[in-house]
């Protein structure tokens, strides 16, 4: 049997044009049959869907072979007959299709030759054999098919030439120069061909139908990269996808934007569909240090993970209703097929090491600076002996960062019957974090199965289990002063040790602050996550193109995070002895669970149409129950839970319920596969606003140019289609479900009459009980080409998406009374534009292992606007247009989202007369300071004079890939890139501000002094007076970089040696990630984000967790 | 459907809150919690009352533009009365608004709404004296509708005619006797308040009258021994009950005293005119008006040894001067000069347990003599209130042939001095001058000192704009229904 790996989103099959089966007769050998009855009967023989577009087999007749022990074999035989040869997409889903290649029906050549055998073996790159692997003797019906272990035996005329195809495989030919055994052919996955198949929410689409703009990446895509989860392996592979690892702290969340940022205050991640379950993560913590949250979408196994398709567009991510605004990310995983179970083994161990240091200042450079700036500011200096120095000079950065080891075991074996299929997987992953006492690991066990019952039903189940443990001890987007580690690793002092004599951890004796190393080894802060996310369903058939399928499912998560933070914590050391010590304690239990009904309907309305309807309904609800609690005062650090803590801090539980009930109807409806059209409908009813229901249509339409009579045959291109749509999205995802209530709290108490207090309870919160959804509206054009017979294909669209009502937070006037001064309105809407290109080429495809190269690559452009925020009243009680500022950004109408807003500088003061003649700086400036520009020109410089000077959104972020084979190697090479955007580098605000008892960048060393006027480095004085170091340009840095992101180069060992260690398959290879980067941004990573998922806060560099350079070794095996 | 019908579980909020006669209490003492806000009675209320006025100087950030007259629509205490007033009013009006729905004792329940329409009274009084006519809200706030969230100005009369049924309805519901709460006396003393800043001399010579008839109320002897305010019950009218703690801080002693020994300084803000330079001194200090001789609410000290029976200065000059063991001199300027003793506070900063007057009965007896002699003259009965103060502050009795006082004019500028040296520092003598200043518009001259005349000083010019507090920036800009008030 030959079966290929079936998605279970199967709830759909798309056919194109469903065959007819006409009467069933027997035909001998001898007769002939019309093709088309011939393809209905199969289908119905084999329970399959056979699909050809109704031109191609029209009055076609061919004998009625039945030779064939399988489907495929027959279909091998009988279609060259007729000039044509089929995919096999799934399991029970056949396309035929033209063969260019066949010169004629059963043409025989003239000189007769002798027949020789020839056997050998049919393997992928990896050297897995390859069943299934149609091989066909050139020009001639005459083929058999490869067996489980990819071998064949054929006999045929010496000097002919053997066709290998499967699909999803570059098909080769190789010629027959005698009898042989050792035909050994690899074949060569074909990217174009693994998208042919698009899962596109409630069911699947074949590529060439598709009227919306969706992305497909496959599983060799993911698994390149080693990373913990799917969302990291996204990055660069799709257009219009950007994916930002914000920090390289292990497991932590990943940042991803489809198509820009559109909302303020709701959030801006895509919906995940995971097996058909909706998933929108939320990374909460209850013990929160920093920015960074443990990523709930690392529960899944990028190596379970068969292929991932991205709805980009809004009428492919309508059906998803009030949660699609954001696009949707439709994850697809492995499925067992028919056959011998196979296992497979991967593995790989790497490490991973800091990418760059920084260079700061070593302990004579820093007590020279640290005197000058005293001095400068007359105050006492802090070494009065430069020549006896404290007899340390500590390199922080070589304390805190290490080597760490990344690796990754997995084991799954899959089979299956014609009536069963499963896959069971389980893996280890386990990534050090290269900052000490940080790290990552993830138990995970996954199974699909399902069961046919009889002819007509099917019933079946996707799970997947995972424990997950993130070690957030690293204190990230945190300064110096507040314990931060990264930054504290670069501004603490060089002449104090990290522990002295005594083993006391050295402190900075000119400032509270913290000794980087100690806080890392005295705390601990983990958080323990056990996730299920699955099904299980029905299917039945109640004819053979209407079936209706149910389905239940789950996302379950429980995260239990414990923090200890021991008596010798550094930063506590200063405390008085009975607080010291301190342990926190969080809780959550989420359940969210779901159960959908589907009904797919493919009525027979003639030759030239095919219409696919879907008609569909699903509730989901969430529950969310959360607590936390805290105690501090430990005497001993022999017991970390708060049991042994002596003052109790702080307790709090909450929970939070949330409900969704939708319906949803879908068309697909093509003429002569030449006009394609989809419209769509979802009703959903939200339990998050009083008006629960809202509408989100869409409508697709599609035009094959090249299945147009006028379009010519032979044309270079072997395929054009040009798309258009609309579709309508929302997005809900208030951080609060509760947000349109109002509240009271507890906590306004006052003295009773009889002296004692008692308790009281006030207004908090305004509630907003006429609160919507954000609506996104967005248009799409497209174009997708083939050139070459597809050796070449080329996707392009231009979108224009508007969301309007976001879900804004507006300053009340105070005379409301409320004592939390905004409210969540439906205010101001944001514009989203850009272009998107993928190019696909083959650009050399090799015959039997020889040399293959082909190219992936993919641009996205993305404008982003602020179209209005609404108004509100200026002094003068005029309405103005409402603009938001934040610490360093501005939402501003006509500007994009997350605008830097700050200061402008203008060199450094010379002289006191040119300080006399400038615009008025507060604090009496000196020479050696930065002279600011007074923007608006009123002569004073104050934050009226802060103006927009930096955008954080690229201009464009792009991705290329290469693979290259050559007999048993592969080597591929994955560039990305992002282009245009801006960096605030709140990093060198703090080590090159020259203010205080910090250590500092060795760029200071250039620091203004009388003696050293040419420079653009201010002069050092304590407590920075003029302020040089405020929010300004001078913090601003072009973000573009260019990145090596993954290199891998894998070998596949022969056959003939591995068989005799019973092992079908072995590769090894060996794989670096972030290589080499080109960028001129002078942190330690241009991919970095404080504050990873806010659309207005966007682009800073602070005190992130830098990334790692990857090496590692693997192995895949198959037995 | 189940499904979609989502209360919001860990939050209270009106579809869960008020259900109950417990809730009803929460309610209430929330709404008195109010009267504690940085905004209101534990800060900038009382700064307001004191700083601008004749009583004191300050050269220190927000403080210091309200001592110069230069005070904007920014400046902090403009946003934090408004702000703190109406939270204050939101609370109330949750209280006006729910508890009638509530199954409870009836008695208990007409109780609790009387003193929630006392306090809402209350902050809308404090409201229209300085920003004239303000948005009258009168139901708890809890839609974002704009015809909810953005109100106009109601006009001056339309606040003192809601405040004046606020305080009738009070009035009827409320008991004679209800320690820390609210009691008739309050709400009566409240009245003549009210009435006396309308000018309404009658009416609120029959409220402060309704107080002193009752008999309940007398001025404790020794007036030292009515600071702190700890509920001396026989010259206690109402009190705001601070705690020190989280459920209750007074700020002010942390603004009016000298540092702590500690690290911790704050620059106080709050200093008597006394022995200022003559740069900073006003038109009337404090020491043209103190008989220093005599009377005890004020002592002058020149020896080491400090009397600690009195409540107000001592010399700026004076070394080695300790109040307590927690209060002493340091060596920042800011410690230098006379500072008032009304709340000797604790040391943790800004967490003072020490009460704060609202309405005591000395500034009844002086209401009604003010109101009585307006009304008709000197009289024996204004002679009467006004000696009832003046001998608790060992001042000798006035009587009816001291010849200086005969006219009412006279009596007059007696009966503010006799405020201006009670009262100094619990944050009345602003709103008097601006009283007096109201008065002035009708009867040119009337009082020796008005707030024009402070006015005059400080800006130059006669600016009658500066009566009345601009409106809160934050309010303008975010409620377009409002005009800001004329001259900002």
């Amino acid at each position: 049997a030959l079966l290929v790996p079936t998605p279970d989103v199967l709830a759909a099959p798309t056919q194109l044009l469903a065959a007819n089966y006409s009467n069933q007769r027997t035909a001998s050998r001898a007769e002939t049959v019309a093709l088309k009855d011939l393809l209905g009967r199969w289908e119905k023989e084999y329970n399959v869907t056979i699909f050809y577009e109704s031109d191609l087999v029209r009055n076609k007749r061919v004998p009625a072979q039945a030779d064939g022990a399988t489907l495929d074999a027959k279909m091998a035989e009988v279609l060259p007959q007729a000039a044509l040869t089929f995919k096999k997409l799934r399991a029970d889903y056949y396309l035929v299709v033209e063969n260019s290649n066949t010169v004629s029906t059963a043409k025989t050549a003239n000189v007769s030759v002798a027949d020789v055998t020839v056997s050998g073996r049919v393997t992928q790159a990896n050297g897995e054999g390859l069943p299934g692997v149609t091989v066909v003797v050139k020009g001639t019906a005459n083929g058999a098919s490869t067996d489980v272990e990819g071998r064949f035996s054929l006999t045929v005329p010496e000097g002919s030439t053997l066709v290998f195809s499967y699909v999803g495989y570059v098909r080769q030919e190789v010629p027959v120069a005698g009898a042989t055994t050792a035909l050994n052919v690899t074949l060569v996955e074909d990217t174009k061909a693994l998208g042919e198949v698009v899962v596109v929410g409630y069911g699947t689409l074949a590529r060439q139908e598709l009227t919306t703009a969706v992305s497909s990446v496959g599983a060799q895509q993911i698994e390149r990269q080693k990373v913990a989860g799917f969302d990291q392996a996204l990055q660069g592979q799709a257009p219009g996808v950007q994916v930002t690892a914000p920090t390289g702290a292990p497991g932590a969340g990943i940042n991803v934007r489809i198509r820009g940022n559109s909302s303020l205050n709701s959030s801006n991640s895509p919906l995940y569909v995971i097996d058909g379950v909706p998933v929108l993560p939320t990374y909460d913590r209850e013990l929160s240090v920093g920015n960074q949250k443990p990523n709930p979408l690392n529960a899944i196994n990028p190596a379970d993970i068969e292929s991932i398709d991205v709805l980009k567009d809004g009428a492919a991510a309508a059906i998803y209703g009030v949660r699609a605004s954001n696009g949707v990310v439709v994850i697809t995983t492995k499925r067992g097929r028919s056959g011998k179970p196979q296992v497979g083994f991967n593995a790989y161990y790497g490490v991973q090491s800091l990418r760059k240091k920084l260079d700061v200042l070593n302990s004579r450079q820093f007590a020279e600076y640290y005197n000058e700036s005293q001095a400068n500011a007359g105050a006492a200096i802090g070494y009065p002996d430069l020549n006896n120095l404290p007899p340390y000079d500590t390199d922080w950065q070589d304390e805190v960062y290490r080597t760490a080891a990344i690796q990754n075991y997995q084991l799954n074996v899959s089979g299956g019957t014609d009536k069963t299929h499963y896959y069971v997987g389980g893996g280890y992953f386990k990534q050090d974090g290269i900052i000490l006492n940080s790290g990552f690991d993830r138990f995970n066990f996954k199974l699909n199965f399902d069961q046919k019952a009889g002819e007509k039903f099917r019933v079946g189940t996707n799970l997947n289990l995972s424990r997950t443990n993130t070690n957030g001890s690293v204190r990230s987007e945190l300064g110096l002063g507040n314990s931060g580690t990264v930054l504290g690793t670069l501004a603490q002092i060089p002449t104090i040790p990290v522990r002295d004599a005594n083993g006391t951890y050295g402190l900075n004796p000119f400032s509270l602050s913290d000794n980087p190393v100690g806080n890392l080894l005295e705390s601990s802060n983990k958080s323990l996550s056990y996730q299920v996310i699955g099904n299980v369903f029905g299917e039945y058939n109640i004819l053979k193109n209407l079936q209706v399928r149910s389905s239940i499912g789950i996302d379950f998560r429980t995260q239990l995070e414990n923090e200890f933070i021991t008596r010798n914590y550094p930063g506590t050391s200063r405390a008085d002895a009975s607080t010291r010590g301190s342990g926190r304690t969080g809780t959550t239990l989420q359940n969210i669970w779901l159960w959908e009904n589907t009904v797919t309907y493919n009525p027979n309305i003639g030759d030239k149409h095919s219409l696919q309807l879907l008609v569909g309904q699903s509730v989901q609800a969430s529950n969310r129950f959360a607590s936390n609690a805290s105690v501090r005062g430990y005497a001993s650090n022999a017991v970390p839970y708060l049991s042994a803590g002596t003052e109790r801090l702080g307790t709090s539980s909450y929970e939070e319920e949330w409900g969704l009930t939708s319906l949803f109807a879908r068309a697909i409806y093509s003429y002569e596969d030449r006009y394609l059209a989809t419209v769509s409908l979802r009703q959903d009813g939200t339990s998050r606003f009083d008006e629960h229901y809202g509408y989100f249509p869409a409508v697709a339409l599609g035009w094959r140019i090249s299945k147009e009579n006028f379009f010519p045959q032979n044309s270079k291109v072997s395929d054009l289609k040009l798309r258009g749509s609309f579709g309508s999205n929302g997005n809900q995802d208030l951080s609060y479900t509760y947000q349109r209530f109002s509240s009271y709290v507890v906590g306004a108490n006052y003295t009773g009459n009889s002296g004692t207090v008692q308790g009281g309870i006030r207004p908090d919160r305004i509630g907003n009980r006429s609160l919507k959804w954000e609506t996104s509206n967005q248009y799409d054009l497209g174009l997708d080409l083939g050139m070459f017979n597809d050796r070449l294909t080329l996707t392009a669209d231009a979108y224009l998406k508007r969301s309007k009502d976001l879900l804004l937070s507006v300053p009340l006037a105070p005379s409301t009374g409320a004592q939390v001064l905004d409210i969540i309105q439906n205010v101001g809407s944001v514009e989203n534009k850009g272009l998107e290109f993928a190019l696909n080429t083959a650009n050399v495809q090799g015959q039997n292992g020889g040399f293959t190269w082909s190219t992936n690559l993919n641009v996205s452009l993305n404008r982003n606007k602020i179209l209005d925020l609404g108004t509100l009243a200026n002094d003068e009680g005029d309405l103005v247009d409402r603009t938001i500022i934040y610490d360093y950004s501005i939402s501003q109408k006509g500007k994009p989202l997350g605008s830097f807003y700050g200061f402008k500088t203008q060199g450094i003061f010379q002289t006191q007369d040119e300080i006399s003649s400038a615009p008025t700086q507060p604090n009496n400036p000196q020479p050696g300071d930065i002279r600011f520009v007074d923007v608006n020109g009123d002569g004073v410089i104050n934050n009226d004079d802060r103006t927009i000077i930096g955008n954080p959104n690229p201009k464009a972020i792009a991705g290329v890939t290469n693979t290259f084979s050559f007999k048993g190697l592969d080597l591929s090479v994955f560039f990305q890139g992002s282009f245009g955007n801006d960096i605030y580098n709140a990093n060198r605000q703090a080590l090159e501000s020259l203010t205080g008892p910090v250590n500092q960048l060795t760029t200071v060393l250039d620091r203004w002094t009388p003696t050293n006027t040419n420079t653009s480095i201010p002069r050092a004085v304590y407590n920075d007076p003029n302020n040089n170091g405020r929010f300004s340009n001078r913090w601003i840095e072009d973000g573009s970089y260019v990145r090596l992101k993954n290199l891998t180069l894998g070998y596949t060992l022969p056959t003939s040696i591995i068989n005799k260690a019973r092992i079908s398959s072995l590769r090894v290879y060996v794989s670096g990630q972030n290589l080499l980067t080109w960028t001129d941004y002078s942190g330690y990573d241009p991919e970095v984000s404080a504050d990873p998922f806010s659309s207005t806060g966007l682009g800073r560099d602070f005190g992130v967790y830098p990334q790692a350079r990857t090496y590692t070794v693997g192995l895949n095996a198959n037995f | 459907c189940d499904i979609l019908d989502k209360p919001p579980l860990p939050s209270i909020s009106p579809e869960n809150f008020f259900q109950s006669a417990d809730d009803a209490e929460a309610g209430l003492t929330a709404a008195y919690d109010a009267l504690q806000g940085t905004g209101l009675y534990s800060q900038d209320l009382i700064a307001v009352g004191e700083m601008p006025s004749d009583n004191c100087t300050s050269n220190n950030g927000d403080v210091a533009s309200l001592d110069r007259i230069s005070w904007t629509p920014t400046t902090s205490q403009v946003y934090n009365i408004w702000r703190d007033s109406y939270l204050g009013i939101n609370r109330a009006n949750a209280v006006i608004r729910y508890v009638p729905t509530i199954t409870m004792d009836e008695a208990r329940r007409k109780q609790i709404l009387g003193e929630a329409y006392f306090l809402r009274a209350l902050h809308y009084y404090n409201l229209v004296k300085l920003y004239g006519g303000v948005p009258l809200r009168l139901e708890p706030t809890e839609s974002g509708e704009q015809s909810v969230i953005a109100l106009p100005r109601a006009t001056v009369e339309a606040v003192y005619t809601q405040i004046v049924a606020d305080l009738t309805a009070a009035d009827a519901a409320v008991p004679a006797s209800n320690a820390n709460r609210v009691t008739n006396g309050a709400v009566n003393s409240l009245l003549a308040k009210v009435y006396l800043t309308q000018r309404q001399w009658g009416a609120a010579v029959t409220a402060a009258n309704k107080v002193i008839s009752t008999g309940r109320y007398s001025l404790v002897t020794n007036f030292k021994g009515l600071f702190p305010a700890e509920n001396k019950v026989s010259e206690t009218i109402l009190e705001v009950q601070n705690q020190g703690n989280a459920d209750g801080n007074n700020i002010l002693p942390d603004l009016l005293l000298p540092s702590p020994p500690a690290t911790y300084s704050f620059p106080k803000f709050n200093i008597p005119t006394l022995f200022l330079s003559k740069e900073n001194e006003k038109p009337t200090d404090l020491t043209s008006v103190v008989d220093t001789v005599n009377d005890r609410r004020w002592s002058r000290v020149s020896t080491t040894t400090v009397r600690v029976d009195t409540v107000l200065y001592v010399r700026r000059d004076y070394a080695s001067f300790v109040l307590s063991s927690s209060r002493s001199r340091g060596a920042s300027s800011n410690d230098l000069g006379p500072f008032v003793y009304k709340w000797p506070g604790a040391p943790n900063a800004f967490n003072s347990p020490d009460n704060t007057y609202i309405l005591r009965y000395a500034d009844v007896l002086l209401m009604y003599a003010e109101a009585a002699n307006e009304q008709a003259g000197p009289s024996a009965d204004v002679l009467e209130k006004l000696n009832l103060v003046r001998t608790r502050a060992g001042l000798a009795a006035l009587t009816p042939v001291s010849p200086q006082y005969a006219s009412k004019k006279a009596m007059r500028d007696e009966i503010d001095r006799q405020r201006r040296l009670e009262l100094a520092f619990e944050g009345e003598r602003w709103y008097d001058l601006l009283r007096y200043a109201r008065h002035n518009q009708a009867e040119a001259g009337a009082h020796a000192v008005t707030a024009l005349d402070i006015i005059q000083q400080r800006l130059n010019r006669p600016d009658a704009n500066y009566l009345l507090f601009p409106l809160p920036q934050a309010e303008i800009n975010n409620n377009a229904q409002l005009q800001q008030n004329p001259g900002y």
